[in-house]
């Protein structure tokens, strides 16, 4: 037992004597981590040393054992040194016109915190002998890493019984929108026609009915096609399509496919609720001035 | 002593038998706190969370309020108490206050635990996305272009996404949480610089920190608007306050260090820190320039710094703020010169709105206009005021007195206690900001600044307050007393934090609209994620602020920001069947910059938005109605429509997306569509 108290004194005493270079090859070795999937394990691991390491070797360099901080006072500025490093050492990898890359920030801090080691060391070393020792642990020393447990602990508690209480359901919302290949401008529709598809996706929390109907816009406008009416269950989407004949000229419509839901009122309009697309379509077709049985009023949209 | 000799003297546990029952009493004793304050974290934190899960169903109500008020007093009081306690330990009381910093966390992360909630957070959430999808610095950034050049936070969450391959949210809220404990922690440290507590102001630094009055000013900053919601948030200037506080730490050392070398140690210390500031963010560096200024100014008065070495002192406190000053101004004129144009319309509208209400001829701002918030907690907003200037006005006295007695001499001490005090006392001046549409925004985030030096001044007093209590001969008195102490605390956290953000950012809620915190709904997420699934990412799109929040983070869209320049607002207002719809100047410049899309938002037409505002800053007055009148838009947004250049290609209960084919300005300028239907049947083809 006392032999094991010895070798943990010389331990700590080596450390203390060798510190930065000891914290060096912390930070060397965090690379490992890298070999962990991300997530909380990789951060446990990571966040520890990345936090402390570049910030505590500052302050060696910087202030070296003259100034001994109280612990707490250390720990801040150490952390706060290290997030300090990390924006430096992406300005610098963006300055020389290296990419922000996860190596790229390892290789940067790294290197930055050789240089920051090497100075640290070299202050210990013309410090008095003893300088790089602390004075004998107390218990109290470790109450405000125990608050850090206590609070961590905390957060975690509260953020796990957030996501498992009950919440309200979030409120439901139908879409309806064209699919297929988007098209950016009047869609050409060939001597055989064109089929144009559509989904309906519904996201209520009931099943419900609706009402689909295509129209060719005007003043009045005329049907396109013969009106449906589908039920759609909740959580489920409907794929349809709308088949536009032959356009008999070049001239412009414009087409409309509007859903209207069977006994569904807007809560904004109070009128029933309905979604509509429109689009518009473009025959191959020269121009006629005669027309078909319904001709364009002689005004072409190109 | 040599190891032999240890071997022969080993040191024995003490036997809990040895024990005498009184002990064994204390030792029992001296844990209940301990367990009470445990219980009491435990309470607390359950009601915190029952007054969310209430609030989520009701959009306004008293017992969200009440729920989470309680849970908070339950948290954070305990842990006051035992800061203020007397006879705890310097590390006891220091750990507390780690505690306390991450206690305070707990509203904001329950907020909203797994995604940006807050305007700022969704701009940096994509500031952070850009960085870590190109891998570089300063890429455009829509919502809050300004953030892009100041690339600290970002940069941080960047390095730890890496390091940890945790996402961008969970990264940026580690980050924040160690800032807040650190920003804490800072303003006891920095309490503790210009000698708050020790009785000896030259003593070594070697004492563990955690005195009595430093840690209360630490708690009594907590009381500020911004503490615990919007220093809290994901964005710039919740690290840069806490580099601010550090900053001004390491600067107070440079000042007081007597040696050469230490004084030099303690410069590039200062430098570094206020240089991570700079790059963070433009006001909290601006702000650190003026503190560091003023401390200068007080080191070089004689009255108040003249000791042996004073000059040294003086010159050090200028060398420094002038590096910083000008790293500030380096990095305004070289990287974000947008910087001053950014900032200059919020300070130049406060004062012209302040001068009109002087001259009588504006009204003012209504205080709580829109205002979610039960009575009890706008009345206690004012009382914050009226305790901080009550606590301020001891400070004074008993600085006063101090001086008089001589126990605070000329000297560096006397010189950075004075400019922290003009630095706190300017909370109160800042104060009528509030009353100016433009300079209450402005009067609000200083005062996170100006609670730093406010604090300063107010811990010793409450220590004051606190004492003069216990030397009360009767008990009922003194429990009285401090019943009445314990309240006041708890109503000025309750005022102070009602007096920063409106209850629609502080509490979840239903779907709100007009409000950044509560606009997002699935149903726009899901329109967001359509979006990008059919037309991918980095369209140029024209919408309102709440819409285009989720589309320009989430959505990695680029939205429009509309001013008096680009007045897309005019789409909206236009009269069906005006022609042209806006001005030609608009088209031309939506042809030119590419804008292909635009999603429209029905609630516009129909309510009010909560924040007073539709689209981005720049938009007239004239676009918000009266309160009982019918929004502007009303009966204006189901043109788009019949609109010949616009196709509709998407449209779910609230949100339509139409397409703007904007071939040439005067075929956009054309207007409503005008041929007539054909007359040939298809078919639907339905799947069922």
């Amino acid at each position: 037992m006392i032999g094991g108290h010895h070798s943990l004194r010389l331990v700590r005493k080596s450390f203390h004597r060798a510190w930065p270079c000891w914290a060096l090859l912390a930070l060397a070795a965090s690379a490992l981590v890298y070999l962990i999937p991300g997530g909380y394990v990789r951060a446990v691991l990571a966040v520890p040393v990345l936090l402390i390491v570049p910030g505590s070797l500052t302050l060696g360099a910087i202030l070296g054992s003259r100034n001994r901080l109280p612990d707490a006072v250390f720990v801040c500025f150490a952390a706060l040194l290290s997030i300090t490093w990390w924006v430096f050492a992406s300005l610098i990898l963006s300055g020389l016109g290296i990419l922000i890359t996860a190596s790229s920030t390892y290789w940067a801090l790294l290197l930055a915190c050789a240089f920051l080691a090497a100075g640290a060391q070299a202050r210990l070393r013309r410090a008095h002998p003893a300088a790089g020792e602390r004075p004998a642990a107390t218990y109290t020393r470790y109450y405000p890493m125990a608050a850090v447990v206590a609070g961590a602990s905390l957060l975690i508690a509260g953020v796990f019984t957030w996501d498992h209480i009950h919440h309200p359901a979030a409120p439901g919302y139908t879409w309806l929108a064209w699919t297929g290949p988007p098209h950016n401008g009047v869609i050409n529709i060939g001597p055989a026609g064109r089929t144009l598809p559509f989904e309906l996706v519904d996201r209520q929390h009931g099943a419900g009915t609706f009402r689909v109907q295509a129209m060719w816009q005007g003043s009045p406008p005329r049907p396109l096609a013969k009106p449906e009416t589908v039920r759609v269950g909740p959580g489920q989407t409907l794929r349809a399509a709308v088949f536009v004949p032959r356009v008999p000229n070049a001239c412009s419509y414009r087409i409309v496919v509007t859903i209207t839901g069977v006994g569904q009122t807007d809560a904004l309009t109070k009128r029933p609720q309905s979604w509509s697309v429109n689009a518009d379509v473009r025959g191959s077709d020269p121009p006629s001035r005669r027309g078909t049985p319904a001709p364009p009023s002689g005004k072409c949209r190109r | 002593m040599t190891t032999t000799a240890r071997r022969r003297t080993p040191v024995q546990p003490p036997a809990r038998q040895q024990l005498s029952p009184r002990a064994r009493d204390i030792n029992w004793r001296s844990w209940l706190p301990g367990v009470a304050v445990a219980v009491s974290l435990l309470c607390g934190l359950a009601a915190v969370i029952r007054g969310y899960q209430i609030a989520q169903t009701t959009l306004t109500g008293e017992a969200e309020f009440v729920w989470f008020w309680a849970g908070l007093c339950l948290l954070v009081v305990p842990l006051v108490a035992l800061i203020a306690r007397e006879r705890t330990a310097p590390r006891l009381r220091t750990a507390v206050l780690v505690l306390y910093g991450l206690v305070t966390y707990v509203p904001k992360l329950l907020r909203d635990p797994s995604s940006p909630a807050y305007h700022d957070e969704y701009a940096h959430w994509r500031a952070a996305h850009n960085l870590l999808s190109t891998g570089k610095l300063f890429q455009p950034t829509p919502v809050v272009p300004i953030i892009s050049r100041y690339p600290g936070l970002q940069a941080a969450t960047a390095a730890l996404v890496h390091a940890t391959g945790l996402t961008i949210w969970q990264a940026g809220t580690l980050l924040l949480i160690v800032c807040h404990v650190a920003l804490v922690l800072g303003i006891a440290a920095l309490a503790e610089t210009i000698g708050l507590g020790r009785g000896s102001w030259e003593s070594p630094a070697r004492m563990p920190m955690g005195t009595r009055p430093a840690c209360l000013a630490a708690v009594l900053y907590g009381l500020n608007s911004s503490f615990l919601y919007f220093d809290t948030q994901y964005a710039y200037e919740s690290m840069a306050i806490t580099l601010v506080v550090w900053t001004l730490v390491a600067y107070g050392h440079a000042i007081r260090s007597e040696r050469r070398p230490d004084r030099v140690a303690w410069s590039v210390l200062t430098v570094l820190l206020s240089a991570a500031a700079v790059v963070t963010h433009h006001l909290s560096s601006f702000v650190l320039v003026l503190i560091m200024v003023l401390i200068s100014v007080t080191a070089s008065v004689p009255w108040l710094a003249k000791v042996r070495g004073w000059q040294r002192t003086a010159i050090t406190a200028w060398t420094l703020s002038l590096a910083t000053a000008g790293m500030l101004c380096l990095w305004w004129v070289f990287v974000a010169p947008a910087t001053f144009s950014y900032l200059w319309p919020y300070v130049s509208q406060g004062m012209s709105q302040l001068l009109q209400l002087a001259g009588g001829s504006s009204s003012g701002r209504q205080l709580f206009g829109a205002s979610l918030s039960p009575w009890w907690e706008q009345e206690s907003a004012y009382a914050v005021t009226v305790l901080a200037l009550a606590l301020a006005v001891g400070g004074l006295l008993l600085l006063r007195s101090r001086t008089r007695e001589n126990d605070l001499p000329a000297g560096r001490r006397r010189a950075l206690t004075a400019a922290y005090m003009v630095c706190g006392l300017v909370y109160f001046p800042s104060t009528v900001f509030i009353l100016s549409l433009a300079g209450a925004e402005g009067a609000r985030r200083s005062w996170a600044f100006t609670w730093i030096g406010l604090c300063l001044l107010m811990g010793p007093a409450a220590v004051w307050l606190l004492d003069w209590t216990k030397r009360r001969a009767r008990e009922w008195s003194r429990v009285s007393l401090r019943s009445g102490f314990t309240v006041a605390f708890a109503v000025a956290m309750i005022g102070g934090t009602a007096a920063g953000l409106d209850a629609a950012y502080r509490f979840p809620g239903p779907f709100l609209y007009g409000s950044d915190a509560r606009s997002v709904t699935p149903e726009l997420l899901a329109a967001s994620q359509w979006f990008t699934a059919r037309f991918g990412t980095g369209n140029n799109i024209i919408t309102d602020r709440y819409t285009g929040l989720v589309f320009a983070s989430y959505g990695l869209q680029n939205t429009a920001t509309s001013s008096a320049g680009f007045p897309v607002y005019d789409l909206y207002r236009a009269q069906p069947g005006a022609v042209p719809l806006a001005p030609s100047f608009l088209f031309r410049d939506m042809k030119v910059s590419h804008y292909t899309y635009l999603i429209v938002d029905a609630r516009m037409a129909y309510e009010l938005p909560q924040l007073g505002v539709y689209f981005e800053g720049g938009e007239p007055p004239s676009l918000l109605a009266s309160p009982g009148q019918k929004p502007v838009f009303y009966g204006r947004l189901a043109k788009f429509s019949d609109i010949s250049w616009m196709i509709k290609v998407f449209q779910s209960d609230n949100y339509s997306i139409y397409r703007l084919n904007l071939a040439d300005a005067t075929r956009a300028a054309t207007g409503p569509l005008k041929t007539r239907p054909l007359w040939r049947l298809g078919k639907l083809l339905v799947s069922r």
